[in-house]
This record gives C-alpha cells, structure tokens and sequence, in this order.
C-alpha cells in the first residue's frame, strides 16, 4: 500500500528503459468493413524520427495474435471494423511516431458495415450454431401454464475503462531471445502469441508482468496485440520497443463487455411458481469470435439463477458485427443473463400482484422443488434461503416498503423503488483445461522464501491471498516470504487470472508446494537431530519437536548444508468438474458463490435521473483468506455492476464508429454515485463442502450482478408511476428512463390474454420465437 | 528546468514523465477526465492541484510543481498519504498518487476541512476516477483527511515571480506571457492569428491529440487585470481570467439558488485552472456556465487597442463554436447586473452522470415577480441548437403572464419555435425536446413548491 500511496510502485509504463528505446503509435482503420486497396507509407517513413513503419506484409509468422481463431495483428485485405489496426509507425519518439501516422494515406473500397445487432440478424451474419440449454418441454411447459409472459430487454455493452492503457515493452535479449514486459491477464498467451508472430517456439520468449493498473477482463485476451506489434518492432529493430497505445485508441481497438438482446417468454402458476422459460440471448461478438462462445455459454449457465425452473431451453446466439470484438468483462455473461431473469421474475411479481421476494423465495433451488439446474450440477445447502431473511431482517425491507408507498403517493414528481436481488455465481472456468496452476517455491538457505506463480496481480489481492497461504500453511513469519510477480521463464503454461478462481488454483497449488517443501524439512530434522518425525512440526517461525526449538533460518541452513533440495513447484488442477461444450451438461463448477442485496433509489420523473440512495448487501466469501480485500473486492465490483447499468452508455454511428472513445462522452461512476449508505456485509461461515484453499471462494465476479438490484429498483420506482410500464433497457440512463415513462419503452411486455385480444382482432402476434402463441 | 519553443506547451505531464523521469504521476487518459496525473502547482497566489496531462510546460512557468515524489517517503508518510493507507484505499494503485494529490489541494483550498460534509467530501473527488474499489475506502480516508494537518512542504510558494512578456520563441512556435493588459491588447494586435491560452483545459489536449500547435500562443495567467473580481452597487463584474473556482463562489454568494447548477460545472482541478470567459469562448453548444450567465443578464466586456465594447451573450456566440470576437480583440470581463427585487432564478443540469458530464440538456431561467405577474423572463438553453441560445419564444410565452399551468403547457408548445435539437451521443432529440419541456415543467413545480423536485437535496 506504501507503494501506491509515495508514487513508488512500478507499472509497465514506469520501467526505467534503455535510452535507444523506439516507440509504436499504430494506424486504425476509419472505415468499418471493406477491402484495403492501398496504404502509402513513404511519406510516413520518411518523417523525422521514424523508423520503420509495420504492416501486415512485415510478419514473419502467423498474422493472428489469438489462439483462438481469427484476430490478425494487422488486418490484411479485408477491414472488418472501424479502428482495427492497419499499421505501426515505430519512431525515436511516441510524439514522432503519432505524428508519422497521420502522414500515411490509406484507400479503402468500403462496403457496407453490419453494426446492430438487427442488421446482423438481417443478414444472419452468426460466428457458430446458436449454443441451445434445454431441459424438458418449455414450449409446452409454457402452454399449459396458468399465465404466460413474453417480453424483450436489450442491455449495452461497457468499456473496462481499466486505469492504466494497455501497454507493452519488448527488450531484444542476446542469442535471439526476446523478453516482454506487458501489462496483460495472460503472460502464457502472450508468450505463444509473440512467439507464433515471429515464427519462433515459446522457449525464445520470456514475458514478465509486474503488476496491472486494472484489468477487469479486458487484458485477458485483448492485451496480446499490443505485445506481439512491440515484440515485431523490437524483433525487426533490434531495440528496444514501448507501445502504450493512447485512452481513445484502447477505446476504439479493444473489446468490451458483450450487449446482448434478450427475448423471453415465460409460463408461471397463478401463485407464482415458474413452470417453463425460453430465452433467446442475441449476442453481439464483433467481427471475431475472441471469447464469445464462453461468454455465451457461462450466459446460458446463469439464466437459472437462484431459481428451479422445470422446463428450460435457453439459446445463445453469436452475431458477427463490424465492430471491435467483445471479450472477456468481469462476470462474463452472466450480469446480463443475471438481469433477464430477475427482470422476468419483477415482472411476474408485477403481473400477480405479489410480494417479488416471495415470489423469489418460492422458486429459489430446494429439496422440496428441485435442485438440479438446467446443465444437470445440483445446489446442495443451498444458503440463499437464509441469506434473504438476514438481509431482509438486517435493512428493515417490510419497513422501508411501506415508507416507500407512502412517500410515492405523496409526491408527484420524485419517485422511490427498492428492490432485492439473489446471486448464484459459477466458479471454474467452464473451460474445463484452464482450471490448472502451477507455483515454484524456493527457500535460500538464509531462511527467506521466493514464490513464483503464474497468476497477474491486477488490484484484486492475489499476491497477498497467496502469501497468506504460504505463511499460514508453512508456519513461518510473513516477512521471509516474497511472492514474486509473473514470469513465465518461472512458471510455464500459466492459464489466465481470470474467472475469480486465481486464489484457488494458485492458492491450491502454493499449499502443495508448501506441503513438499514442509514435509522434506520435516523428514530432514527427524533425522538430523534424531527427533520423533511425527511429533515435529513447524510454527510460529520454526521448527518445534515437545520442547526443541530450531529457528527456522537455522533449520533451512542446516538442510542446505546437508544436500537437502530447496526448491519445489506445486500443481493443481480443479477436482471433479466437467462439461460437454456440445450438450453444455455437466458438472462446469466447483461450486457456487452466493450473494443478496437491496437497492434503493429516487428517480426524477421530469428529467429521468437516478440516484442510488442505499444498498445493503451480504456476500459469501466462504472462510475468506483475506476479508479486508474481499470487501474491497465487493464494492468495487458492485459499483462497477452500478456502472454498466446506469451510466455507462457505448454509442455507435451508422458507420460503425465508436462515437463514445473517451471518458469524456463515457461516464464511469465517481465518487457522488456511491450510496449515501452502503452497508456491506461478508458472510464466513456459510456450509461450504468443496475442499478449496482454507476453505476460501473466489470473489472477483460474484458481486458484480448484485448491482442488477439497481436496476430493479428504477423499474420498480418507475412502477410507482405507470404499473404497466414497459421494458427499461439497461443502461438506464436518464434517457432510457424518460423513454419509457413517457410509454415508448425499449419493448412493451406482452401477457398471454393481451396476446388472444390481440389474436380476436385477427392481428397476427408472433412470439420472438417464431411460433403464434396460442392454447 | 529550461523548455525551448514549441517544447513548453507540450502537457506538463510529458515534461514531468519522460524529460524528468519522474513516474509516480500517472497518465490515464490524456484529457483531465481521471485525475491520475494530478501535481499540485505553487504561485504567490496560493497551491492548487492540477490535471497535468492538460496544463502546458508554459503555464508552470516561475511557480513550484509538486509531483507525488515530493510529498512523502514510505519511511515518512505525508497525513493524506496515512490516511489513504489506513483505508486500504488501492487496489490496483494506479489512480492512488492523483487521488492523494486530490486529497491534498482539498485540504489547501479549504475545500475539505473540519465543518465539510460528505456532500464536500464527494466534491473534492469529483474528478478521480478509481475502477477498482468502488470510491469508500478513498471517501473514508477523505472523510478522515477533513482534520488532519498538512505536513508544510506542499505549501512553498516559489520567490521570486517572472515579468518578461516574451516567454519562449521556438522554430513554428512562440509562446508570449504578457504582464498586463495593455502588453496583452498590442500582442493580439500584433497577432491576430495567436490563441490565447487561459486554464488550457480545451486546447492543450486537442494541440498533442492534432501535433498541430499554433504560430503563437499568448499565455494569459500573468495579465493581473483580467483576475479581478469587482462588485460594485449595480454589477459584479467577473475577470476574464478569473478561475471557475473563484467566480463560483461569487455567483453562489449572489445567486444562492444556482450552487446545485454549478456544483455539477467540473471536477475541482478544472475550475481551479479553467476562467469564465475561457468557457464562454469555447461556444460549446452545452457550455454550463452559458445558459445560466444568460438568465442573469450578463454581458462581455470586449476590448482591442481602439475599441472597447460590451456584447449580451447571445450577441457573443455567431454559430456551432464561434463568436463574433474580432482578431485583435480579447474579452476582459463579464458584467452581471445586481440581483434585483423579487428575482427567481432557476438553473438545471441533465447528464448521465452526477459529477464531470457534459450535459444532454442545460437550461436556466429567470424572471421578476410582479404581484404574480412574471416580468424579464430570460431562458437561456444549452444542448438544444448549436449554440447556447435564449428560448425567445417561451420567453414571450411567459412575460407579463401569472405562471400558471395552462401558460407552462403553451410555453413547452413554443420550445419548437425556438429549438430543433439534434441526435448525438449524449441525447436523441425526441429525448432533449422532452427534457426542456419538462425542465419548464420544474420550473413552474419549483416556484409553486408542489412537492419535492431536487433529486440530489
């Protein structure tokens, strides 16, 4: 902390360089799709301080900076959306080389761009098959319920707005290695990526990352390019290279969280009970598949949420579109999947007239109704039950209800909604390979300790949660141990730091480490000083035996001298997962985090502007490592959920541009959006019966979607005014407020005898799903 | 440190990073949104903090820069330093040293002390950006910094002060500091294509965004005329160059009713740097401080060599961006007329965000109350045409009529005689139009008190 707080702390961009080092500022494309006919470089290379100037031609490997499929590091002939990177002008300085770019001419023969979402259903512009979770028979499940519901809920994108840009430093090495230092979520992907860029194999490239300003998902795969433009520079140079690419580049380059569209159509009993459910989820991939069809998938697997729902068939659609490539952000689909169903479950509460927590309470996973969700993995213990009382008891909801009635009927212009929202988050990667870790532990013969993982310290405490393993589990005092930052020369094949389970892998595989490392000196001493192996253990920094006391740096000295081996690595790999990517059955998680929370908000029915008065909420943090960290860890991602569905809007033209590149037309929350009261409570002692790392939970994303309370709550207070209100769309910004106070909702929600008057007056009423619903 | 020519209006930042290798100033995003690469800037008026990524090499010239290196070692922390600590107030720690210089400058201007609220709390952060944390740890350690006393070093004032006018002549570029307003009127006679530079909040960003820089380039900061502030029986009268910061106060003092409007203008190190007619230039058809300076009837006072004028604002703006400024003449001041008797005065600010946003729709208005009878009705309206502009046609609605609701709904009816607002990224038009219908709405709600209108009280 001392560190951040004295300017002292090293980012990618803060690394003392070599003076002969050159800098990138890259070419975008201005056009959204088309055919690159020409690119006049001349002038460009000839402008003082330049170069070199890169294009696709100048890589020596494979033009792909993913792994994953088609994201070329420059585009080719074909310009796929408006701010892909066409060319790199490198230069003595980031000033010449900016201004070298603007001298490039470049001729596009444009055609036209797919940018929405309904141009690319059009045009049936889909990356893969739609991904279909289906159990039983929703349609008829639905049919023969006793209400039915359809309805549409488009929900925006969001910029990671990460603090620190992208950036990356290659430093040629000698004998033809090549050493980056990059501010990425995946130093193994970036040290194939380069390496497949430059033609060589991952033995000749070393990444190191020494800490992110930030990173939220969005330099997971996304900060690969910019690594493998600087590593060709460096390679073709021979010097050293910067690329820090400007905020409105990172802006117009990057991927961002997915907007989907939602289409729903739900049959429940009179008293509220969900029968059958079908969700289609467009989703707008941009021009490359990137990490969509996770996303996509990990969406379809939280559409459930906390509720049994007998008969299901939720589908995924993957569009392709002209823009830049949506990627992985913090939650992963899951928010938006999150806010379809508790948007549903309000409406439903709405239509019948009941109290929406009863109503969640009745659906809620139980042994009584089912635990088993739509993928086929059973909610055991399932604690929300539990956790709704406490919450409701701990905010005083029934109170601040009646308060809330009270204060709408008296006034005509503010309004006030409370709402409560349930999580049940996933944690594994669905991918079920990268739910693998890897440490090196190393002891000097000093006494102190170096632990190296493959993991990337981003703000989110990891190198403190390791640490506490290592110390807690070794017995030693925390100040001989340094956990060091990511190297990949260390640590090979590291997954990356994302999908919250980077303290259980690493964690997991640092105890391994430990254990080894533990049980040799343990076996040393016994024979050493002739002590009764079983009784010897290490503790409050040594090693004790009944009354012997060995200082640990005597101990580690003695073992050295005796030729005892110092050093250990530590692996992991997630017990008992699986999952069929085709059927997405399966057991995908390790298990469940959970969470609840109540939003209360004010709106202004004149202007359409929120504001959040009070959130209390209570998040399972399982025996938390580190609760200081986990509760920042919970803010932090509630108000980033805040964020994404009140304010943060990304807007396109017609042509393809981001017109929002900057945080001067994208608004992320500042310090006036945090609510006045903010209670925020972790759970600890939750029945937890996975065995994970000192029986700790992952906690970067499971509190993101507790903001969809939010949202909830502006639609609530929006009920105050008109109860037949129609869809809000999310980011509820002022606007989108307005928009539907005024009866022009981004949909209007059908209800099944609305749907036979309609069909009485023989207008034909198509579902989204094709089919004329009908008894 | 020595800048040649062109050099010294490259952003502070620049200079402070890379020329003299100092890191711990961060750059986030290049246009004084994030507040990372925040120092603080000592003169003889006093210390404040300041975006560096938009203030030029030039305007530091003669003062003290203070950057996070300067403040305190882990060894000896500074107060704000400890109290940023003790609430665990990082996480990735790369927005920490603007935030601790945000903290810092609160303190010095007063901003945050003993008697501040929360509300006060949450202004001297308004333009930090953190996206880890979710800001309560940084309002906790703000909350603590209320109290605690500034360790001294940050508050050196540099000795001696800079009087040569000619500050630097470089190759395409010569940058002038006049140090008065006679040497500032024959320099823009002189050079009728420099452009002038107040807080720079605008141009310094857009000159290293284009890499073009002007011929010449006259540094404002120095003309001692243009920083004065005069109240007289009839008028306050608002130095050209006096900062945001300073002629808010004024205007709240006077117009008590328009501190929520301008509590929302710009983050606390844009109005220590930005100026009243610096804004007004910039014609930018929100401008916030345009429509509400129209409800009150103010003027420019306009000066070259030779002439000496005073234009209304709606006079001032020609078009999207543009004034009727001649090229040999600066503004000097604004007039605004003494609050009369019975005076209202209503101020709205609509953006998707509280703090830092650039509105979809500003609109301000005002009127006497005439046993009932509103007289003077003066709207004035940003985001609704290319300029900020009055609401004539509402405003005829209006005069001499009781502000009924009947009058209200015809005076929404004649918005569409006065505006014919655009689609953008910050509104569609259905959307603006809606919204300046139901701001006069608020207007009537507010001067009949029908219940409870302000969302932030």
């Amino acid at each position: 902390m001392h560190q951040f707080v004295t300017g002292a702390s090293w980012f990618t961009d803060d690394l003392p360089t070599p003076s002969n080092t050159l800098h990138v500022a890259l070419g975008l494309s201005t056009c959204a799709s088309g055919r690159l006919s020409a690119l006049e470089l001349s002038t460009a290379r000839a402008s003082a301080g330049v170069v070199m100037v890169l294009t696709a031609g100048d890589v020596p490997g494979v033009n792909c900076t993913s792994a994953l499929g088609h994201d070329p590091v420059f585009a080719g002939e074909r310009i796929e959306y408006h701010g892909q990177v066409l060319f790199a002008v490198v230069a003595e300085s980031a000033v010449a080389a900016e201004a070298a770019v603007r001298l490039v001419q470049v001729s596009i023969d444009a055609d036209p761009p797919v940018i929405t979402l309904a141009q690319a259903r059009d045009r049936g512009s889909l990356l893969t098959a739609p991904l279909i979770l289906a159990r039983g028979n929703s349609a008829t499940a639905i049919a023969i319920a006793a209400e039915c519901l359809n309805g549409q809920l488009p929900i925006g994108g969001q910029e990671h707005f990460y603090m620190e840009g992208q950036v990356a430093l290659a430093l040629p090495q000698p004998d033809q290695e090549l050493l980056i230092v990059a501010s990425t979520q995946h130093p193994a992907e970036v040290q194939h990526q380069v390496a497949a860029v430059l033609g060589l194999t991952a033995k000749d490239v070393t990444v190191q990352c020494p800490r992110l300003g930030g990173g939220f998902g969005g330099k997971e795969t996304q900060a690969t390019q910019f690594a493998c433009i600087a590593a060709l520079a460096a390679w073709k140079t021979g010097r050293p290279v910067k690329l820090r690419v400007p905020r409105q580049d990172d802006f117009r380059i990057t991927g961002k969280r997915h907007d989907m569209e939602a289409h729903w159509r739900v049959g429940f009993d009179c008293d509220g009970r969900l029968r059958g459910l079908e969700v289609a989820l467009d989703l707008r991939c941009g021009y490359s598949m990137d990490l969509s069809a996770a996303v996509g998938t990990r969406a379809l697997l939280h559409l459930d949420n906390a509720y049994f729902i007998p008969d299901v068939r939720f589908e995924a659609r993957l569009y392709s579109t002209n823009t830049l490539s949506n990627t992985a952000f913090r939650g992963f689909g899951a928010p938006q999947a999150i806010l379809v169903i508790e948007t549903i479950i309000e409406r439903i509460a709405r239509v019948l007239q009941i109290d929406p927590v009863e109503l969640r309470q009745k659906n809620y996973y139980a042994a009584a109704r089912g635990v088993t969700t739509p993928y086929g993995m059973r909610v055991d213990h399932n604690p929300l039950p539990e956790l709704t009382r406490t919450l409701l008891a701990d905010c005083d909801w029934h109170q601040r209800q009646q308060t809330i009635t009270t204060f709408n009927a008296r006034q005509p212009i503010l309004k006030r909604g409370l709402a409560f929202v349930p999580v049940k988050f996933g944690l594994s990667f669905i991918q079920t390979f990268l739910n693998q870790a890897g440490v090196l532990l190393n002891v000097y013969h000093d006494g102190s300790l170096r632990l190296a993982h493959g993991g990337t310290e981003m703000g989110q405490g990891l190198t403190d949660k390791v640490a506490a393993v290592v110390v807690r589990a070794f017995g030693i005092a925390a100040d001989r141990l340094r956990v060091v930052a990511t190297d990949t020369s260390r640590v090979p094949n590291a997954s990356p730091t994302a999908a919250s389970v980077s303290s259980d892998l690493i964690g997991q595989a640092a105890l391994n480490a430990v254990t080894i490392m533990r049980d040799r000196l343990l076996d040393f001493a016994a024979i050493a000083w002739s002590l009764p192996r079983a009784e010897c253990t290490i503790k409050e920094d040594a090693l004790w035996c009944g009354n012997t006391c060995v200082p640990f740096d005597q101990l580690v000295h003695a073992a050295w001298q005796a030729r005892i081996e110092l050093a250990a690595t530590g692996f992991y790999r997630t017990p008992d997962i699986h999952f069929d990517a085709e059927t997405l059955q399966g057991q995908p998680f390790h298990y469940f985090v959970y969470g609840v929370a109540a939003s209360e908000v004010m709106i202004d029915t004149l202007t359409g502007e929120t504001r959040l008065l009070r959130v209390d909420l209570l998040q399972d943090t399982g025996h938390s490592l580190a609760p200081e960290v986990d509760r920042g860890q919970v803010e932090g991602a509630f108000m980033q959920g805040v964020g994404w569905l009140l304010m943060e809007e990304l807007v396109w033209s017609e042509a393809g541009r981001l017109l929002t590149d900057g945080p001067d037309t994208y608004k992320i929350p500042t310090a006036s959006d945090v609510p006045p009261v903010f209670n925020v409570g972790l759970t600890e002692q939750l029945p937890h019966s996975v065995n994970t790392v000192f029986r700790s939970k992952g906690i970067g994303e499971p509190p993101l979607p507790l903001a969809v309370s939010v949202h909830l709550a502006i639609q609530n207070a929006i009920a105050a005014v008109q109860s037949s209100a129609g869809a809000l769309a999310a980011p509820a910004t002022p606007e989108a407020v307005l928009r539907v106070l005024a009866g022009n909702p981004a949909h209007q929600d059908i209800r099944r005898r609305d749907v036979e008057s309609l069909l009485g007056a023989g207008v034909a009423a198509a579902s989204p799903f094709g089919e004329v619903i009908n008894e | 440190m020595t800048l040649e020519g062109d050099q010294a209006l490259r952003p502070l930042l620049d200079v402070i990073r890379i020329d003299a290798n100092l890191t711990g100033t961060k750059e986030g995003c290049r246009s004084g949104e994030c507040g990372a690469c925040m120092v603080l800037v000592a003169d003889a008026t006093g210390t404040k903090g300041v975006n560096s990524c938009i203030y030029a090499a030039a305007q530091v010239h003669g003062k003290r820069v203070f950057t996070i290196e300067g403040l305190g070692t882990a060894d000896s922390l500074h107060p704000v330093q400890r109290a940023m600590v003790e609430s665990r107030s990082a996480q990735c720690g790369f927005c920490t040293p603007g935030i601790v210089m945000a903290q810092i400058a609160a303190r010095i201007s007063a901003a945050c002390d003993e008697g501040s609220t929360e509300i006060d709390v949450q202004a001297a952060l308004a333009g930090n950006l953190c996206r880890c944390t979710g800001y309560r740890p940084i309002i906790d350690a703000a909350r603590a910094c209320r109290t605690v006393p500034l360790s001294g070093v940050e508050l050196e004032k540099p000795s001696d002060q800079p009087t040569n006018p000619l500050l630097c002549r470089g190759q395409s570029t010569t940058v002038y500091a006049p140090a008065d307003l006679p040497s500032l009127l024959e320099l823009r006679r002189q050079h009728p294509d420099a452009v002038l530079l107040a807080g720079g909040t605008d141009l310094i960003t857009a000159w290293r965004r284009s890499m073009a820089y002007p011929p010449q380039v006259v540094v404002l900061g120095q003309v001692g005329e243009l920083a004065q502030i005069k109240w007289t029986d009839h008028a306050l009268i608002i130095g050209a160059g006096v900062t945001v910061a300073r002629a808010v106060r004024c205007l709240i003092s006077e117009w008590p009713e328009a501190a929520g409007y301008l509590r929302r203008f710009g983050s606390p190190a844009i109005n220590a740097v930005a100026t009243v007619a610096g804004n007004l230039q910039t014609a930018s058809p929100v401008g916030d401080l345009a429509p509400l300076l129209m409800a009150l009837s103010a003027s420019l006072m306009v000066k070259s060599t030779v002439t000496h004028r005073q234009l209304s604002l709606p006079e001032y703006f020609s078009g999207n961006r543009a004034t009727v400024l001649a090229a040999d003449e600066v503004v000097i001041a604004v007039h605004l007329p003494r609050r009369p008797p019975a005076f209202h005065l209503f101020a709205y600010k609509t953006a998707k965000r509280f703090d830092q946003d650039i509105a979809a729709v500003t609109l301000a208005g005002s009127f006497v109350n005439d046993g009932g009878t509103l007289r003077h009705v003066v709207i004035g309206a940003g985001g609704l045409a290319n300029r900020p502009a009055r609401a004539s046609a509402v405003e005829s609605v209006l005069e001499n009529h009781a502000f009924d609701t009947a009058r209200i709904e015809e005076a929404i009816a004649a918005l569409a005689e006065d505006f014919q607002p655009i689609d953008d990224v910050r509104g569609s038009s259905t959307y603006r139009t809606q919204l300046a219908g139901n701001l006069l709405r608020k207007m009537r709600l507010e001067y009949t008190g029908a219940g409870l209108t302000n969302l932030w009280q």
